[in-house]
């Protein structure tokens, strides 16, 4: 039954209708009908309102509207995406049937994960894609490495907080078959350190003191124990005792708060009010021998600066007690960490820099910085930090610089109407430990229009604004590894200025530091293939943060391969090594020993077992170390 | 070594952009169901953005709401003889919703087939065959195919051979498989055939043509339909409110199998196969969650595509007949997909022999013809083991006298068997590689030792499976629903309709499965 001999579908040529079933037909289509008529007239007469968005998810929408186009499909896919952002249809029926999902057959939709003894978590911070041997992380050191050797040029010291994932903390809560992987966030701490990064090592503090909980379990936030313990840690590491603190109120769990946290309002579910919800009072009081100390100043010596973990909360509030001095609290919800360093040096550069930076960032944004730089904003700010708040003293390098012009004559005005590469750095020009300490420094004019500078190395990418007139930029040239992409330095046109005319008057590789120590090559013999140099620097020589040992290439020299640095203090004990595959003849070697901080300098050995090029006595013509 | 040359030759005769330069990901794309990252409800932090399509697929606020109502207003207020304009422009619009350049390459299908058509009709009356025109049309409709679905797996399996031999590489921008060109190819191309063999009358007017390929209810993933099965209902077709009803019932019922059963068991197989470390009972479900999506994915959209049909007059053939109650592989041939079996049946393995031409010949034949339908669904060497699974199958079967080797066992273990096999088959179907389907069926049958990975099994998927198997195994099918139409299931299913609605304002972009063959 069913099928036409020709395997159509069958209908009846006399249907019975009447009674029971011609007022079941009515319904079915007269409701059919209705529910599509129906949703369509609400959603376009009375459609919701655009939801407020701000910084990267603002321009990512505005650049979708004006790049949407009928012909490719993107003008459909933004149709699509606008009507059910403004469906108000969609939003009153999804939030009931949300509710009976999550309550029910605990479904959380496509972005959560709903975990053991209610725990839910975001999916996309499970399942991170961070590449091999944590590719992500030790990128996005070398550019954490520029901002804090930028802000300790301004006598600003840096101390990073990475935090980890709320997933990796608590995966024996995360359900079965969903895996979240430990090693990218326990990466993170040793790659800033060895940029020279004050870094707290939450991940191994937290995971010691996993209870009483420090995330909250409906909610991407952390708990107010998680706030005490970090504040305390940090405290610690920065070398501040704090008050006596006797007294600082006290933290009670309390349960069915109603508070719902940011999850449950993703998934549009109501709190049930029997939920556990590991919350914390805010009654935390400080008080310093008796004298309540005043939290919040504009000018205090210690800032906060974050995302939303460290806004409207108790953080602040207990790293000023801690610390024992008051704090300036300057979260930005939502935004990469220059934001909020950019908005502070903004606010405080005509008054008094402070001291010392709390630097919050959650992990997953430093490792997926450097994983998916070219399409991520979160270099956000960070060229408008460096050009904005250059270093006070720039020395330019006595060696040869690694900029290659790009045909450019400096000095000449040059109409741009698309983007002009200025100067480019290529690969192996350059050989670095990825940290970004050889900086330079460009005079631009722009006479008429707008205009922007762009850096693009492959994997720290950041744009500057430039003003009508005279711009002085210094930017740290951070380059990728040898062999990788080219890094190119480029002037754009902006907004909707057709026609650009720029000067580029001066382009140089220079260095921001306080003093210079040279060192002396001494070239040995090597049995085999290859070569080795040492590089002597002065008995007693110290390392300070962010000193930065250069080694230059001699011009005649030919191309080398397989280097490898060794840098070890005086008991001749190898503290880091540096190896780098290629290095080009008239090349730099920029090396940040950030490990040897505060310890006195031994022996540097550079070295190559490599036959090619067969001989190459005296490469290196000469070192220096520049201290910060 | 360039193949930019014969790219660009290629796409001067056409001048059709292809999407080559773009990102290179094939759409559409099975695993698009996620969001962007500025969902109304998304956290703060900016997250990449997974590449998504945009297919204006039935189950979607925009064809639902807008599409829908809208069509079917202009077509039952137009005249009668403008109806077939109307289906004919609505379907341009909903295929050129996902990529209104690939309208073109319809446009020059259609151009040609009516052509090809006519001049073969006018040879005959000249006493020739017109073998030239029919020639034409299957060279060009066939070149399109192997363009637009077979270029990348060329190149990239000439590639694979070289770098065995350390040769060059090929370099090529990936090629964008257009939605539906399989089923549409197709069904013009059984036109001119079946006009050459005589079996179809010369199309009536250009009109009806354009009505007949780009038909928007079966245009993308089918049922395939002939031409000489609907010639008749394109000029002549009734309307009636008994029509129209029975086809809003097919459609959701449609509706309710794609969202309520196939998506949310999609997520489970989804997971099953991008785990290589899977233990046997996590594979085996994740086997069974799939074996349920494909069919419900699949013959949801064929039960939409009926009722969408017969709102506007027509009537489409039956794509599925309850496959998974076979009690053979030869059974299951004769109920699954059965627009496209019967379709290889008539156009290819007929015309190569069929079952004329003695045993060994028709074991050939049989093969052939899988090995075909196979590739047919794509350009993959997963699809082509999967139609020698079954090809192999077949002549087993009809090696032991068209019937399978259990067959002296129950009904209930033949059944039970056949199902087993149709699972094996699905996994080498949905497996991205051969390696990782051998890698699949190793975790099936307990050959990977000690592994252990699990499937995010969740309350939801138990409810769909069971539901699904209900279906399955004791619902009646849709065409006995749309046939006998009666109130004792029409008004359940309203609720799981609605529910179904509701489903869909909860989760966002949900593609079929068989666009992208």
């Amino acid at each position: 039954m069913g099928t036409t001999l020709e395997g159509l579908i069958r209908i009846p040529e006399q249907p019975e209708r009447g009674g029971v079933q011609g007022l079941a037909a009515g319904f079915v289509l007269v409701t059919f009908l209705m529910i599509l008529v129906g949703t369509a007239a609400v959603d376009v007469i009375m459609p919701l309102d655009q939801p407020k968005l701000t910084g990267g998810e603002k321009r990512y929408l505005q650049r979708k509207r004006q790049r949407a186009r009928w012909r490719n499909g993107s003008m459909a896919r933004l149709f699509e995406y606008e009507y059910r952002i403004s469906s108000r249809v969609r939003s009153t029926v999804s939030k009931p049937y949300a509710d009976f999902m999550y309550q029910y057959l605990k479904e959380t939709g496509s972005k959560i994960l709903a975990g053991d003894d209610g725990w839910l978590f975001l999916r996309t911070r499970v399942a991170m894609v961070c590449g091999p041997d944590s590719l992500g992380a030790r990128r996005s050191a070398a550019f954490h490495g520029a901002v804090s050797r930028r802000l300790g040029s301004m006598g600003i010291r840096q101390l990073f907080v990475p935090l980890p994932r709320k997933s990796v903390v608590y995966r024996d809560f995360l359900p079965i078959g969903a895996k979240v992987n430990r090693a990218y966030d326990a990466a993170v701490v040793p790659a800033m350190r060895a940029q020279g990064v004050e870094t707290l090592n939450l991940l191994d503090l937290w995971e010691a003191n996993p209870s009483p909980y420090l995330f909250r379990q409906t909610d991407s936030h952390w708990s107010t124990e998680g706030m005490k313990l970090t504040a305390e840690a940090a405290a610690t590491f920065a070398g501040f005792t704090g008050p006596e603190h006797k007294l600082l109120g006290e933290i009670r769990r309390r349960e069915g708060t109603g508070i719902p946290g940011d999850i449950y309002r993703m998934m549009s579910v109501t709190p049930n009010p029997s939920d556990k919800e590991y919350f914390s009072e805010d009654i935390l009081t400080v008080d310093v021998n008796g004298t309540a100390v005043e939290v919040h100043d504009s000018d205090a010596d210690l800032v906060v600066c974050g995302t939303s973990f460290c806004t409207k909360n108790r953080f602040g509030p207990f790293v000023a007690h801690f610390f024992g001095q008051p704090v300036d609290l300057i979260p930005s919800p939502g935004k990469p960490s220059c934001v909020s360093l950019l908005r502070m040096l903004d606010d405080r550069s005509q008054r008094s820099l402070p001291s010392l930076v709390l630097n919050e960032l959650p992990s997953f944004y430093s490792i997926e910085m450097g994983r998916f730089a070219e399409r991520w904003t979160l270099h956000e700010a960070g060229g408008e930090l460096f050009s904005r708040h250059a270093p006070k003293k720039v020395h330019a390098l006595d060696t040869p610089s690694p900029l290659k012009l790009n045909g450019v004559e400096l000095g000449t005005p040059v109409e741009l109407r698309g983007r002009l590469v200025i100067a480019k750095i290529e690969p192996g020009a350059i050989a670095h430990s990825g940290g970004g300490v050889v900086e330079i420094a460009i005079n631009l004019d722009v006479q008429v229009g707008e205009a922007s500078l762009t850096v693009r190395s492959g994997y720290n990418n950041y744009r500057v604004p430039l003003v009508s007139g005279s711009n002085q930029v210094i930017l740290p040239v951070l380059v990728a590894q040898p062999g990788s992409k080219k890094t190119e330095v480029l002037i754009m046109p902006e907004g909707k200025s057709a026609t650009v005319i720029v000067r580029a008057a001066v382009a140089v590789s220079a260095i921001d530091k306080k003093t210079k120590t040279e060192g002396v090559i001494q070239t040995h013999t090597v049995s085999g293939e290859g070569w080795q140099q040492d590089v002597l620097f002065p008995v007693g020589t110290q390392l300070r943060r962010h000193s930065t040992i250069i080694l230059a290439c001699r011009a005649d020299s030919g191309e080398l391969f397989d280097l490898r640095l060794e840098v070890s203090d005086v008991s001749g004990t190898i503290q880091q090594v540096f190896e780098f595959a290629l290095l080009r003849k008239g090349g730099l070697i920029v090396v940040d020993p950030g490990l040897l901080y505060g310890k006195e300098l031994g022996r540097v050995r550079l070295s190559s077992s490599s036959s090619r090029p067969p001989s190459s006595k005296g490469v290196f013509e000469f070192a220096e170390l520049f201290h910060q | 070594m360039s193949v930019s040359f014969f790219r660009h030759s290629v796409h001067l005769l056409l001048s059709i952009p292809t999407g080559i330069g773009n990102c290179g990901w094939m759409v559409p794309n099975r695993n698009s169901g996620a969001d962007g990252p500025l969902a109304r409800n998304c956290l703060t932090f900016p997250c990449p953005p997974p590449p998504r399509t945009s297919d204006l697929v039935f189950a979607s606020g925009v064809f639902l709401y807008f599409f829908l109502p809208l069509f079917l207003a202009v077509y039952y207020v137009v005249p009668k003889r403008w109806r077939s304009f109307v289906i004919a422009g609505g379907s341009y619009i909903f295929y050129g919703w996902w990529r209104p350049d690939f309208v073109i390459l319809m446009w020059i299908s259609t151009v040609l087939d009516f052509t090809c058509g006519r001049q073969i009709v006018r040879a005959r009356t000249k006493g020739a065959k017109g073998k030239r025109w029919l020639f034409l049309s299957i060279f060009v409709n066939l070149g399109f195919l192997a363009y637009f679905k077979y270029f990348n797996f060329g190149v990239d399996s000439l590639n694979a051979i070289f770098a065995t031999f350390d040769g060059p590489t090929l370099e090529f921008a990936k090629v964008i498989l257009p939605v539906g060109i399989s089923f549409y190819t197709f069904q013009t191309l059984s036109y001119t055939i079946d006009v050459y063999k005589g079996h179809a009358e010369q199309v009536r007017s250009f009109r009806d043509f354009m009505c007949y390929v780009a038909l928007f209810p079966q245009l993308v993933a089918g049922p395939i339909v002939r031409y000489n099965t609907i010639a008749e209902q394109l000029h002549s077709r009734t309307h009636t409110l008994d029509k129209f009803y029975r086809g809003v019932l097919a459609f959701q019922s449609g509706m309710v199998k794609k969202l309520l059963i196939a998506d949310v068991l999609g997520s489970l197989a989804d997971a099953a196969f991008a785990n290589s470390d899977l233990s046997p009972t996590h594979a085996w479900l994740g086997a069974i969650a799939y074996t349920f999506q494909i069919y419900f994915d699949f013959s949801g959209y064929s039960d939409m595509a009926i009722g969408l049909g017969l709102m506007i007059g027509f009537r489409f053939p039956v794509n599925f007949d309850q496959p998974y109650r076979s009690l053979s592989i030869t059974e299951f041939w004769r109920r699954w997909h059965i627009s496209l079996s019967s379709f290889l049946r008539d156009y290819l393995y007929l015309p190569l022999g069929g079952n004329r031409s003695g045993r060994i010949r028709t074991y050939v034949n049989l093969s052939l013809t899988m090995l075909i339908g196979g590739l047919w669904h794509g350009a993959n060497w997963t699809f082509i083991a999967w139609g020698a699974y079954q090809g192999f199958w077949l002549v087993v079967e009809r090696l032991a006298g068209k019937k399978p080797l259990y067959a002296s066992t129950p009904r209930a273990i033949q059944m039970f068997l056949t199902f087993i096999l149709v699972i094996f088959g699905w996994v080498l179907f949905r497996s991205e590689s051969i390696a990782s389907a051998g890698q699949y069926f190793g975790s099936l049958l307990c050959l990977t030792g000690d592994a252990t990975g699990q499937l995010p099994l969740r309350p939801i998927h138990g409810v769909a499976a069971l539901a699904g198997a209900l279906v399955i195994w004791f619902a009646p099918t849709t065409q006995h629903l749309i046939h006998r139409a009666c109130a004792s299931w029409a008004l359940p299913l309203q609720v799981a309709f609605w529910a179904a609605l509701i489903h869909l304002h909860f989760v966002s972009h949900v593609p079929f499965l068989y666009f992208q063959f």
